[in-house]
């Protein structure tokens, strides 16, 4: 495999692939946040509780490609026990790791400095973004 | 013989990328060097509106479109009267759908297509059937994606009113028995239509002896422009269409309060067309007609049985679209690798392929899978790309693993 390839797919992303976190059937009580690829109609399901002012009960079903589903396992693990306030930061800030208008290396973890590799794939930047960007609104939405 | 290394010189864009192997031809095809120097030849020598100017270029433009329209019509066995021109075979398979079938369909009526269909040749039946309340019945097919043939008699009935099937398909290559479907559709009164999008550039195409009341194509896969299309109709059926669109160009008198309609296909093509497009797809059919089509179809058959093999010799690759009659389309899916994750590995290896649905989304569903990787192989396509193919797909797999 050549090294764009390799920067793509890094271990990091490659791990959260194949063991990622918080993937299983939802469970019944929870909130769902639906995420959709128009291009490719994959398809992932966010399951979201807030108790108090923390997002709890986070976890995701679907399927799609390595990026999208590593993507949603990072989504997962950064996002659980964070409050409302937090999160919309947290997603705030992913998006801009993969935004290819982007220039700089913001990302102060490793989980989001792997997906900074997308900006150089255009035709995946919706893999790894789109999530982010409907758990966003949501989150946006319940701040209303 | 068809000698692929040749026919490559004279595609510009792949002279430019020697290094591209070009596998996603049932998307679009390249275009050779003549096509594009038609368009550029238009604009730079013939540029005037049609029908309409009296100086010699508009005349040499008007001249040039409808010349096109008779070599359609010949290239498909029709008459010039019969040649409407489109944006694509979405829009022929639209206005066939909304200004031909849905004023006739009624509570009770039936539309059949077949559960491979893209949804260009779905949707727009789809919402006719809604604002109709009629219904839309889908013929099924097998495991290895052959049509159920035995079932679509069944379906069959004097409330059949339109049978809507693609010639060959996007997503899994079967070729259709389309002259067995139009009979057979014909025996209930039913009309046909077929999608030739994805067999105009490699099959024999007679609308006479196929007997379709309507074909559609897009000239962008068949070595033309994007953005111009044919729809092919018979008189009776064109004649009793509603055009799509009212203006200048399809009328022949007109006062504030009224107008009477020009003949078809001119009531068809409201307003200035897409003249360039025209002249491109004429000189597309030239370069296709110039040819062997026997040898191109006998090469891209070896060819597809070659990938076909190589493939299957890959550890854990299913092939999806097994049908014994089948066109150059390979849609393949590899274990522990998503489609995309496919496709961008063999993007950064030069080779173009398509990954997801295609387009058919009930049909992958039909499939139990979320979409598919897709090598479709055209007159330019070498052996050498397809080893190359077959080495992305199985590093592709070790690299997921």
């Amino acid at each position: 495999m050549n090294d764009r390839l390799q920067e793509l797919y890094k271990s990091v992303i490659l791990a959260h692939h194949k063991n990622p976190v918080g993937f299983g059937p939802l469970a019944e009580h929870v909130q769902v946040v639906e995420a959709t690829n128009t291009m490719c109609g994959d398809t992932f399901r966010v399951g979201v509780s807030i108790q108090g002012d923390a997002l709890t009960d986070l976890g995701f079903e679907g399927h799609g490609c390595a990026i999208s589903r590593a993507s949603a396992s990072v989504l997962v693990k950064h996002l659980s026990r964070q409050n409302l306030k937090a999160a919309r930061g947290i997603c705030e800030e992913f998006l801009k790791v993969v935004d290819p208008e982007c220039q700089n290396n913001l990302a102060n973890s490793d989980d989001f400095e792997a997906f900074a590799a997308t900006r150089e794939f255009p035709g995946r930047h919706t893999c790894a973004a789109l999530v982010w960007e409907k758990m966003l609104e949501y989150l946006i939405a319940t701040a209303e | 013989m068809h000698y692929p290394e040749q026919i490559r010189l004279q595609f510009p864009l792949l002279v430019r990328n020697p290094e591209l192997a070009w596998l996603d031809n049932a998307a679009t095809t390249q275009k050779p060097a003549q096509v594009i120097d038609a368009i550029r030849m238009l604009y730079e020598s013939d540029n005037a509106n049609i029908n309409r100017g009296l100086y010699d270029i508009a005349v040499r433009a008007t001249a040039g479109y409808e010349s096109v329209r008779k070599v359609v019509a010949e290239f498909i066995g029709a008459g010039e009267g019969n040649i409407v021109y489109t944006s694509g075979t979405t829009g022929g398979v639209n206005m066939v759908a909304r200004c031909y079938l849905q004023p006739k369909l009624k509570a009770g009526s039936e539309v059949l297509i077949s559960a491979m269909e893209h949804h260009a040749n779905l949707i727009p039946w789809q919402i006719a059937c809604k604002n109709s309340g009629a219904s839309l019945r889908v013929i099924p097919i097998d495991e290895d994606g052959v049509l159920n043939m035995g079932e679509f008699r069944n379906m069959l009935s004097a409330n059949t009113a339109m049978v809507a099937v693609t010639h060959v398909s996007n997503t899994l290559g079967t070729v259709n028995p389309v002259e067995e479907i139009i009979e057979l559709a014909h025996s209930v009164g039913a009309r046909v239509l077929v999608d030739a999008a994805q067999s105009i550039a490699h099959y024999p195409i007679d609308v006479s002896e196929m007997n379709a009341d309507f074909l559609a194509f897009s000239a962008h896969k068949m070595f033309g422009p994007t953005g111009i299309g044919v729809l092919y109709g018979k008189e009776e059926v064109l004649s009793e269409m509603e055009p799509p669109n009212y203006g200048g160009d399809m009328i022949r008198t007109v006062s504030y309060q009224d107008c009477t309609l020009a003949d078809i296909p001119r009531r068809l093509e409201a307003g200035t067309p897409h003249v360039a497009g025209v002249f491109g797809l004429g000189e597309a059919i030239g370069f296709i007609q110039h040819l062997d089509r026997t040898a191109v179809r006998e090469s891209l058959h070896d060819l597809t049985t070659y990938a076909t093999e190589q493939l299957l010799g890959v550890n854990g690759v299913t092939l999806i679209g097994r049908a014994p009659s089948k066109s150059s389309i390979l849609s393949f899916t590899a274990p522990g690798v998503h489609p995309h994750d496919m496709a961008t590995v063999l993007g950064t290896r030069q080779i173009a392929v398509r990954a997801g649905h295609h387009c058919t989304q009930p049909l992958m569903n039909h499939f139990g899978i979320s979409g598919t990787t897709r090598a479709s192989i055209s007159i330019y396509n070498t052996r050498d790309e397809i080893d190359r193919l077959v080495s992305g797909v199985r590093d592709a797999i070790n690299f997921f693993s």
